[in-house]
């Protein structure tokens, strides 16, 4: 036990001897030289950690304000009005304008996606109103109205009917009623055809 | 700006309580005084520029002891892999005393010493270091190395076993 005392304490002294050691006298000076170099400590949220991630959400609101701007404006269907200009007279001039050749519409070939679950681009079908009348209909009936606005035409109503027109309908021919002859029986039989 | 300044002096005094504990660990992992001092001074620069982060204060000196130990055991390593510092005995020999003969057996002393340190595992080596440094008792290792005074206690009686039986012709003179 003393032995074992003994040997710690000699170890123990050999350690602290090898470890007695100091650092040079400029040591300190050399630190504090290194330490002059180097920024002042500063605070977990300071200089470019605070300011990095705050330039950073002002840029992406920037962008997202520019195109907020940037979007067009939702579209109102203004194809109606369209139509309604188109049908509409046009200003008198006193000649005779040529029929107007119908535009076909832009009709778009349907898409073979097109359904539920279609991923198709569908954004088209929105801006444009549905079509009920058919171009050629559509074209006749613009240019019925034109020419009845020019006087081209007379709508008159007057016409009367047949029945205030007088006298008695007399059938085209006459026709017998049909007669139908008997059957007679010869021998208790009948007549053999 | 004034707490800045406080700042600047709180860490000067820091600096001129601790400077030779940090380089004491550096010396005791690496053996070389250049490079124990480079270690130590990047350990006061590292804990320069963190040093506002520091909650308890008080806790520098521990504080400094990890930071400047794992940048030793960095350097360490480093030094071994370029071939540099194979052995860590240096020409200084604190036990050198003039007597060219004594000189020389305090030499080989040193060297048996420090290659037998060496040799001890990481956890084991500070402890041994940090005993034999600046007096530490074993709750100040504790304190320092923020482990439970248990296990500093245990990692001191295996790392005395271990160099005993490394330096049994040293300890039986």
């Amino acid at each position: 036990m003393a032995d074992q005392q003994m040997n710690d304490d000699v170890l123990d002294r050999a350690l602290r001897e090898a470890l007695d050691v100091a650092p040079s006298p400029d040591f300190v000076a050399r630190v504090r030289t290194r330490i002059a170099s180097e920024p002042a400590p500063r605070g977990v949220f300071s200089g470019w950690m605070l300011w990095t991630p705050i330039a950073a959400c002002a840029t992406a609101a920037a962008i997202a304000l520019a195109v907020w701007i940037g979007r067009p404006a939702p579209q109102v269907r203004q194809a109606v009005p369209e139509r309604v200009a188109a049908v509409a007279p046009p200003a008198s001039t006193g000649t005779p304008t040529p029929p107007e050749t119908p535009t076909p519409p832009a009709v778009r070939p349907p898409s073979p996606l097109r359904g539920y679950g279609a991923t198709g681009p569908t954004v088209a079908s929105h801006n444009e109103p549905e079509i009920l009348i058919s171009p050629e209909e559509s074209s006749a009936l613009r240019r019925l109205i034109a020419r009845a606005s020019e006087g081209q035409i007379v709508v008159n109503d007057s016409t009367p009917p047949a029945s205030e027109l007088g006298g008695e309908t007399k059938p085209l021919a006459e026709i017998e009623p049909l007669k139908i002859d008997p059957i007679v029986s010869v021998n208790g039989e009948g007549v053999r055809q | 700006m004034s707490a800045d300044a406080d700042l600047e002096r709180e860490f000067e005094a820091r600096l001129v309580e601790s400077s030779t504990l940090a380089f004491r660990v550096a010396y005791g992992v690496l053996g070389h005084r250049q490079d124990a001092e480079d270690v130590a001074q990047e350990a006061f620069t590292k804990a320069y520029r963190s040093f506002r982060q520091l909650r308890d204060r008080e806790r520098f000196r521990a504080w400094l002891v990890r930071i400047t130990w794992r940048m030793a055991i960095d350097r360490r390593r480093a030094n071994i892999r370029r071939g540099a510092h194979e052995a860590p005995v240096e020409d200084f020999d604190p036990l050198a005393d003039g007597n060219p003969e004594k000189d020389a057996a305090a030499q080989e002393r040193s060297a048996h010493l420090w290659r037998a340190i060496d040799a001890l595992p990481e956890k084991l080596r500070v402890v041994t270091v940090l005993a034999a440094i600046e007096g530490h008792d074993m709750m100040e290792i504790s304190t320092l190395l923020d482990v439970p005074a248990g296990t500093v206690k245990w990692r001191l009686f295996a790392a005395r076993k271990a160099l005993q039986e490394k330096l049994q012709w040293l300890i039986s003179r």
